[in-house]
Parts: structure tokens; C-alpha cells; sequence
């Protein structure tokens, strides 16, 4: 009983991983920060009108994503599935808030 | 179904209009009447399911208030104008569930009731001016409310020895916000009065500048752990308006999902039980389970709290075959630790010392009060809209609905444990028997109807969602979350117990405080 138990004990794995030398395995259908690929776009709007937290938006040099609005919904990568995707990227933060806009460049 | 002649025969002498749409018998009547009428229908069973108002000055030159019954498996709608400045009869001396209603109408539309037994505020901060009511249509959402110190009169029971234990808003631990004020003397509590609201964010209010398919996002975002029933019943009520049916894989997809999300609050309600019995072993293990369920979500959604899976119209993400067969070996496995985790918690008598007998909520009450969900079918009030009102796959499913008689801890902790063994059932037979076809139907056009119902049996009972469509977006959207029917049952089933019984009752219910205060 005391062995049988002491073995089981012995064989089990670590469940926890080492983050970050180790990285975790993300499901396929993990919803991380959206990402455009702007040779495609053609500035239809569509992502944007779509957004119910307004955290995209057109500027100068392309697209720009406001990290700290985005609720993760998707519904960009759904109304625009030839441009953008929910990326599996989940490490996001930053020292300050512009560092949270993102932009996503033509070219 | 079918209604009762009778009855019919009864409404319709008193009524100005009757009219029936789809599933719902639409009356339309006096202000006199309005009061007889709903209490003729709730006196002979007839179920208060929400109890709301409208704000259409504009067209009807009235605000209008609904109340809208359950009676034997019809819903019935009673509409009656109401006038501002004109106090409108109180419906709670003789319906006692519409208790809260009328005080978060009074405090959103600025009508009162009167006659009301206890008219203090219910849903707005303390220091909210009294003279401005969101909901009404000219209320400007754009500028900043001044504050104005008010306070709120707790009830007060004076005595000898007799002590008042004031716990929260802000409670330790990661919970949401609610002031509890214990009346106690000596150990037993003899009093509870539990005051909301400190988590109200206009979710209504907001849901009338939010076009349809934005609406989605909002609901699934009214209380944390409901966001599939929430997002479902929104979908459903939006479908209704437009007249558009979600294609049957994705009704079974939505049934799947509705029941993981019932699984998760299930496992993790029982485990919390087990945890304020100080019983550590089957809690830990619980939330292992529950956390393994979170993942599984994770995995076949891409959203730990199945969010971004419903739309109006169908469903997001499809459950192909490989995530079929390896979501059933998951659930088989789950099942299996499942079994353990209840008999170990289930045979032992410290535990069931603990449980039996605690926080009693009688069937009178809970059916007074017009509680719902695991909290009523423990007090042997055999309720469950997954039956009643059938929606997505529910009908080509086959599951029990358990009872229990007791109404104490005991009673809520063996529903929800046997709801668990059900949804999983119900999840395998939807694997099963799941339709090819696509998910999702185009979501185009102008809405055809002016009004939808929809009620969804969420984790912690009936979810409502109504509306008065628009164009664009909803012109009205009345939301009635499970919690705030079962609120008052707690403040009723913990008199008499010890203090220390309170966080163990409190579990048992597993209110949510966001999904009351909205």
C-alpha cells in the first residue's frame, strides 16, 4: 500500500512549467492580440465599425490597435477574416500606455 | 400548452386587447385593472417572471409597465400605461415578488409605487440625485451626475443583548461587492437585510446605444460566469425581432456550451461548499475538476468563459469531429472523478452535520419570493425553463430535473451534484446526435417583430432577456438576471442560524451580485 502509493507519488510529473525559459502550450483556438497583415487591407473600415470598444482605428502608417481598450472579442478577425487573425501572442504588457498602441504598418 | 379556458375567459373580460404572439399571450389593459389582473393570474399559479417599464412618451404618451407571468408553461404579458407624477398601485401587498421590481422601477424611471411596503432605493448609489432616472429617454448619459450625500436607512431591530454586525461592501477575499447587516442576539441571527448595487454599471441603459451585434459582447459581459446563457438569451431575443433561426448545429453547439458553462459553476459551487465546511480535500479536488473544464472551454473555444462563441444567428467556433471524440473521452474521464468527489463529500458525517438542516428556504418562500434556478428546485419548487420554455437542442434532449425537499445547504449541494451527472449527460447526447450543416445564418435586414422574450436557464436558474426592437439597436432591453429573484431568499433562509453559518448559506445560494445590480 505504503510502496504502491510512495511510486505513484515519485512518477508524478511537475505541473507547472518553468515560464517564461519554458512556454506553455496554447490551444489552436486561443484568442491572443488580433494581428492585421495590411498588404491585404483595403481600408474598408469594416474591422473598425465592428469593434464595440472603438480600440482600432486608421492612422498615418496603418492600423492602430489600443491594447488597453481591447476586449478580446474577435469580432475584427470575424468581419475581416482575410486581413486579420487572433494571434496566439498573450504577452502583452507595457511600461506605459502608448506602449499599448500597436500598429500594425502597410508594406 | 394550452391555456386554461377559464382563465382566458376571466383575463379577457378585463383586458383592452388580447392578442397572441408565438408563444406569448399579449394583454393589454387598464391601469385600474392592471393589479386584479396579475393577481387573478398568480393566484391561480401564475409565476411573476419580470416586472418592468418602459419609457414611451414619445409614442404613447406613457410610460408603460409589463409584467409578465409564467402560468402552467404559458407566458402571459400584462401591459398597462402608467403616467409620471401619478403614483401607480403597488402590485407587492398582494405579489411579493414583485418586491424589488418596483423599488429598481422607481429608481430607473422615477415612478412611484404606491403602497409599497418599503420604497427606499434599490439599485442607485446612495448619493445618486433624486430627481434623475436613467432609464428614461431624455436622461443625457453624457454629462456628470452631481453627487448629493444621502443616506440609505437600514431597518433597525433594538432589544436588549441585540447587536448589529455590519459585514462589507468590501469583503476579503476575491468576491464582488454587497453590504450585509446582521441583526443578532447572541449567536443566532435573527435578521438579514442585504444591500446591492454597488457594482451598477447602466447595463441597460448602455445596451440602448449598442447596435445588435455589439449588444452581444455587452451581455456577455453582465456577470462574469453567465456569459454563454447571457450571450445565448441576447442572440435569441435578437432572432426573435429579426425572425431568423440559427441552423440546428448550431442550436446543439449552443446547447453544448450552455451546459460546460453550467458544469464549471456547478463544480466550482460544490467545491466552495466543501471549502466552507473547512472540508479540504473533496474542495481541492473540486476545483481541480472545475479548472479542468475551464481548459477543456479553453481548448474547443479558444475562451476559458465560453466568450465570443454565441452571435446573433448561430454560433462562432464549430465542434468538428476530432474535438468531438476527444471532448467525450474528457467528459468520461471527468465523469469518473466526479463520482469520487461526491461520495467522498456525501459520506462523511462531519460534513453532512454541517449541511443538513442549515439555511432553510422553505417552498412557501421560495415560491412567494419567486425564487428560481438549483436554489428553488431544493426547496421542491419544480421549475426549470430547459423544460418549460425549450430553446436551442433542449427539445431533442432527454434529462431528469432534480428535487429536493429539504431547502437547507444539503438539498442545494445534492441538486447541483445531480444537475452535474445531467449535464453531462445532456453534453454527450448533444455530441451524439449533432446535424451536419453550417453554424451560422447571414444576420441581415430589418428587424419584422417590435418585441422579444427569451429566457434561458442559466447555472443559477431562469435568465430573462426582453426587448423592444429598433432599427439598429434595441429601443429597450430589459435583463433579468437569476440572482436578483433569489437575493431575498437568502435573507430568509439564514434566520435563525448561527453567524458562523452565514458564508456557508451564502455559497449555497452562489449569488451573482453583478448579474443583480446590472
Amino acid at each position: 500500500m505504503i510502496l504502491k502509493l510512495l511510486r505513484r507519488l515519485l512518477g508524478r510529473r511537475s505541473r507547472t512549467i518553468q515560464y517564461p525559459i519554458e512556454q506553455p502550450i496554447i490551444p489552436a483556438e486561443f484568442m491572443g492580440c488580433p494581428e492585421a497583415d495590411m498588404n491585404r487591407c483595403d481600408r474598408c473600415d469594416q474591422c473598425i465599425a465592428s469593434c464595440p470598444v472603438s480600440a482600432l482605428d486608421f492612422v498615418d502608417e496603418g492600423l492602430q490597435l489600443d491594447l488597453s481598450l481591447c476586449v478580446f472579442c474577435g469580432e475584427c478577425a470575424r468581419v475581416c477574416p482575410e486581413c486579420i487573425v487572433m494571434s496566439d501572442k498573450f504577452e502583452l504588457a507595457s511600461k506605459s500606455k502608448e506602449g499599448l498602441k500597436v500598429v500594425f504598418t502597410y508594406g | 400548452m394550452s391555456f386554461n379556458d377559464g382563465l382566458i375567459r376571466k383575463i379577457s373580460s378585463m383586458a383592452e386587447r388580447l392578442e397572441h404572439r408565438g408563444e406569448l399571450l399579449h394583454v393589454a389593459t387598464s391601469r385600474d385593472q392592471f393589479v386584479d389582473l396579475v393577481d387573478i393570474i398568480h393566484k391561480v399559479g401564475g409565476r411573476l417572471v419580470s416586472l418592468h417599464a418602459t419609457d414611451e412618451r414619445a409614442t404613447a404618451e406613457s410610460f408603460m409597465m409589463y409584467a409578465i407571468l409564467d402560468h402552467d408553461g404559458c407566458l402571459i404579458e400584462v401591459v398597462s400605461p402608467v403616467w409620471d407624477g401619478v403614483p401607480f398601485q403597488s402590485l407587492v401587498p398582494r405579489v411579493h415578488a414583485a418586491n424589488w421590481y418596483e423599488r429598481e422601477i422607481q429608481d430607473m424611471f422615477g415612478l412611484t409605487p404606491h403602497g409599497h411596503p418599503d420604497p427606499r432605493p434599490l439599485v442607485l448609489y446612495d448619493d445618486w440625485p433624486q430627481d434623475t432616472f436613467p432609464l428614461r429617454k431624455d436622461f443625457d448619459s453624457s454629462i456628470d451626475i452631481p453627487r448629493i450625500p444621502r443616506e440609505y436607512k437600514y431597518r433597525h431591530m433594538e432589544g436588549d443583548g441585540v447587536f448589529e454586525i455590519p459585514v462589507g461592501p468590501v469583503h476579503a477575499g476575491v468576491i464582488e461587492p454587497g453590504h450585509f447587516r446582521f441583526s443578532v442576539a447572541g449567536e443566532p441571527i435573527m435578521a438579514l437585510e442585504i444591500r446591492l448595487g454597488y457594482v451598477h454599471r447602466g447595463v441597460e441603459k448602455l445596451s440602448e446605444t449598442m447596435p445588435y451585434h455589439k449588444g452581444v459582447i455587452l451581455a456577455e459581459r453582465i456577470s462574469g460566469d453567465t456569459s454563454a446563457a447571457h450571450s445565448a438569451a441576447y442572440c435569441q431575443s435578437v432572432e426573435q425581432l429579426f425572425e431568423i433561426k440559427a441552423p440546428e448545429r448550431a442550436e446543439y453547439i449552443r446547447t453544448i456550451i450552455l451546459e460546460l458553462e453550467r458544469l464549471y459553476n456547478h463544480l466550482g459551487d460544490i467545491s466552495g461548499i466543501a471549502l466552507d465546511t473547512a472540508f479540504a480535500v473533496p474542495a481541492a479536488d473540486g476545483y481541480v475538476l472545475r479548472e479542468r473544464v475551464l481548459e477543456l472551454n479553453e481548448w474547443l473555444t479558444g475562451s476559458r468563459l465560453l466568450r465570443s462563441i454565441n452571435t446573433i444567428g448561430g454560433v462562432n467556433k464549430d465542434i468538428d469531429r476530432d474535438k468531438s471524440a476527444k471532448l467525450l473521452s474528457h467528459l468520461v474521464d471527468l465523469r469518473l472523478q466526479f463520482e469520487r468527489l461526491s461520495s467522498t463529500m456525501m459520506s462523511s458525517v462531519s460534513m453532512l452535520d454541517r449541511v443538513e438542516g442549515t439555511g432553510i428556504l422553505s417552498k412557501e418562500n421560495a415560491r412567494s419570493l419567486g425564487c428560481v434556478g438549483p436554489i428553488a428546485r431544493a426547496s421542491g419548487v419544480d421549475i426549470d425553463t430547459r423544460r418549460d420554455h425549450p430553446y436551442a437542442a433542449y427539445p431533442d434532449m432527454s434529462f431528469r430535473i432534480p428535487l429536493q425537499k429539504s431547502g437547507d445547504v444539503y438539498a442545494r449541494t445534492v441538486v447541483r451534484i445531480d444537475e452535474v451527472r445531467e449535464s453531462f449527460a445532456i453534453i454527450e447526447q448533444a455530441l451524439d446526435r449533432i446535424p451536419n450543416g453550417s453554424i451560422c445564418t447571414e444576420f441581415t435586414g430589418a428587424p419584422i417583430k417590435t418585441t422579444a422574450l427569451s429566457l434561458v436557464e442559466a447555472s443559477r436558474g431562469e435568465l430573462m432577456h426582453w426587448m423592444i426592437g429598433e432599427e439598429e439597436k434595441p429601443f429597450r432591453h430589459k435583463i433579468r438576471d437569476p440572482s436578483f429573484c433569489n437575493w431575498l431568499g437568502l435573507e430568509l433562509a439564514v434566520r435563525g442560524d448561527i453567524v458562523p453559518d452565514f458564508p456557508l448559506v451564502n455559497k449555497s445560494f452562489s449569488l451573482s451580485y453583478a448579474g443583480n445590480d446590472l
